[in-house]
């Protein structure tokens, strides 16, 4: 499969499924059986995720996710630990082979050309932003958007978060401080660093409205052709496996 | 005999972070875990620059060029981080006075 472009979402789910989605998609899509696919989503119950080569104890506070019933996930790809607040956020995935739609080989070009796309829902909302290399997308030189990619079996899996909404206090209850007395400080320099598409528009639009707008961005930027669709038989029982089996695991959770 | 355990910290200067755990046991590494916010394609390379480096004599020269020869050796792209963060913080946990 080729030409056309599938449309999953949006949609809400808990972490692990969101994950085992992704990674469902990847495979199939690797083996030809399922077509290039942008999916939009956001996190029921919220939670936290871990880059593929990070180490949860340093990174998160097991603790107070279990508190507050945030679900952790590690991820396939690489990258910092991201807080996913259920209200807050909305996430894309980019599942495309490898070659296909000019996607540049070089990953650095390639994030560039796939955050194009979130570049342009963002104008599409009335939020002004840049991409700055090598995966992060800003607004006045604060972060909205961070995106981590993978590259499998000759497929490019990219996703990505777009923030519309933060509890910074409540971030940084989940995710490790170094020093517990510098914990203030860091919010105060995080609200420096970051911003949502609430504070750029002094309001704060919808999921499902921030969603629409970023698929039209991905239509436009990247000249894609987008039909609604649904998972395959095949996508979702491998979904189903690789949460039951990979990503709710243990194993896989504490892998570092 | 000497044994201990070493952890390091490297930031790299505008990206990203490397940490490295790591046990020695004599003159040798025993067991090390590399973790971080970077990113390597393919992913599995991390894990075995581990395996490699584990059983290795603590010596910088011998650490500096295993690991650059592991990279040179492997079809492999480094995202926020360099083979010389690598050895920084490989050498950091890995010595005895870990010096911060």
């Amino acid at each position: 499969m080729s030409g056309g472009w599938r449309l999953i979402g949006f949609e809400s789910n808990d972490a692990s499924t969101n994950m085992a989605v992704d990674e469902a998609i990847l495979i199939c899509r690797s083996k030809g059986e399922s077509p290039n696919t942008l999916r939009l989503y956001s996190w029921e119950p919220s939670a936290v995720s871990i880059g593929f080569f990070q180490s949860l104890q340093d990174e998160v506070d097991i603790e107070a996710c279990r508190k507050e019933g945030v679900d952790i996930v590690r991820r396939i790809t690489g990258g910092g630990a991201v807080y996913h607040d259920s209200e807050g956020e909305v996430t894309y995935s980019l599942i495309v082979a490898e070659g296909d739609h000019n996607i540049p080989k070089d990953i650095l070009s390639s994030y560039r050309i796939i955050c194009s796309g979130i570049v342009k829902g963002l104008e599409l909302l009335g939020v002004k932003a840049t991409f700055q290399p090598v995966n992060d997308i800003l607004v006045n030189g604060r972060k909205i958007s961070g995106n981590a990619q993978t590259r499998r079996m000759g497929v490019i899996l990219q996703h990505g978060t777009v923030l519309v909404d933060a509890d910074l206090n409540r971030m940084f209850r989940l995710l490790k401080v170094s020093d517990e007395k510098i914990r203030d400080k860091m919010i105060k320099s995080a609200e420096e660093r970051v911003t949502t598409i609430r504070r750029e528009l002094s309001s704060k639009p919808s999921l499902q409205e921030v969603a629409s707008k970023i698929k039209m961005g991905f239509e436009q930027a990247l000249n894609l052709n987008l039909t609604p669709g649904r998972l395959t038989e095949e996508e979702f029982r491998l979904a189903t496996k690789l949460k039951r089996e990979k990503y709710s695991s243990l194993e896989w959770i504490f892998r570092r | 005999m000497k044994s201990f355990q070493g952890i390091s910290e490297v930031k790299v200067p505008g990206g990203k972070l490397v940490r490295v755990k790591c046990a020695v046991e004599g003159d040798k590494i025993s067991k090390i875990q590399i973790t971080g916010d970077f990113f390597t394609h393919p992913e599995e390379t991390i894990q075995r620059l581990e395996e490699e480096l584990t059983g290795l004599e603590v010596d910088n020269e011998k650490i500096r060029s295993k690991v650059h020869e592991f990279f040179q050796r492997q079809e492999c792209v480094l995202i926020g981080v360099g083979p010389g963060d690598f050895i920084t913080a490989i050498l950091k946990a890995a010595s005895p006075q870990t010096p911060e």
